[in-house]
């Protein structure tokens, strides 16, 4: 699946998990140097992600799977 | 797919030196902003400093209560001392926000020497097991953590 349609799922589903949430894609793949094993690094922006560590790695894979993509 | 989260503070403190090109998503359309830069340490790496650094300081009393807890937390230690490793060392000295974090304990002007020295050893450690030179055992945790507690002792002399 293309980065930006990746991209565009994944800010439906934080903002559902979050409500207001803002999402950045970077790295290799939006500078266009990517290889083939580069990953997709994405960061979700809120005032609502935990402190914890754990909270945040389990918040992430709620998102991913409203998403579809895990 | 690397997903990390991050408050507005967080992110805006990495986002002008760490991310020089990104792509925001606005209304179901995907704008690209920014001009490459000379690469660096990346910024989810920078990220997950900014977890991994709040997370081994949270971490303080819970390595001296349980053994259990104790091994839960190697890993997280192992990768919070490993990223401030590359954060140190990558862009020549400390990340602005890992100092911020030592800070809300303390003034900080610098970081202590045995600091940086206990977060190498992990590191090579960590470079170690990953170019297959060592193998992961109880000796190398055990080892990491006792750098681990070293480097929380310090932080907390730091406050």
């Amino acid at each position: 699946m293309e980065w930006k349609k990746i991209a565009v799922r994944i800010d439906r589903a934080a903002r559902e998990v979050l409500g207001d949430a803002r999402t950045v894609v970077y790295g290799s793949v939006v500078r266009g140097d990517a290889v083939g094993e580069s990953e997709l690094d994405v960061v979700v922006v809120s005032d609502r992600v935990p402190s914890r560590g754990v909270e945040r790695s389990e918040l992430a894979e709620k998102i991913l799977r409203r998403a579809g993509l895990s | 797919m690397d997903l990390s989260l991050a408050t507005p503070e967080e992110f805006e403190s990495l986002h002008g030196p760490w991310m020089d090109v990104y792509a925001v998503v606005k209304d179901g359309d995907v704008e690209v902003k920014g001009e490459p830069r000379s690469p660096g340490v990346s910024a989810s790496r920078a990220l997950r400093v900014l977890e991994g650094a709040k997370e081994v300081l949270r971490s303080a009393d819970e390595l001296e209560e349980a053994r259990p807890k104790l091994h839960l937390s190697i890993e997280s230690v192992r990768q919070a001392l490993a990223y401030l490793h590359l954060v140190c060392v990558g862009r020549g000295g400390p990340h602005p926000d890992l100092v911020k974090a030592l800070r809300e304990i303390g003034e900080v002007r610098d970081l202590p020497r045995e600091l940086e020295e206990r977060v190498l050893r992990v590191a090579r450690r960590e470079e170690a097991v990953r170019l297959g030179e060592v193998e992961v055992s109880p000796e190398l945790a055990e080892d990491n953590v006792r750098d681990a507690r070293r480097v929380l002792e310090i932080v907390e002399e730091l406050g």
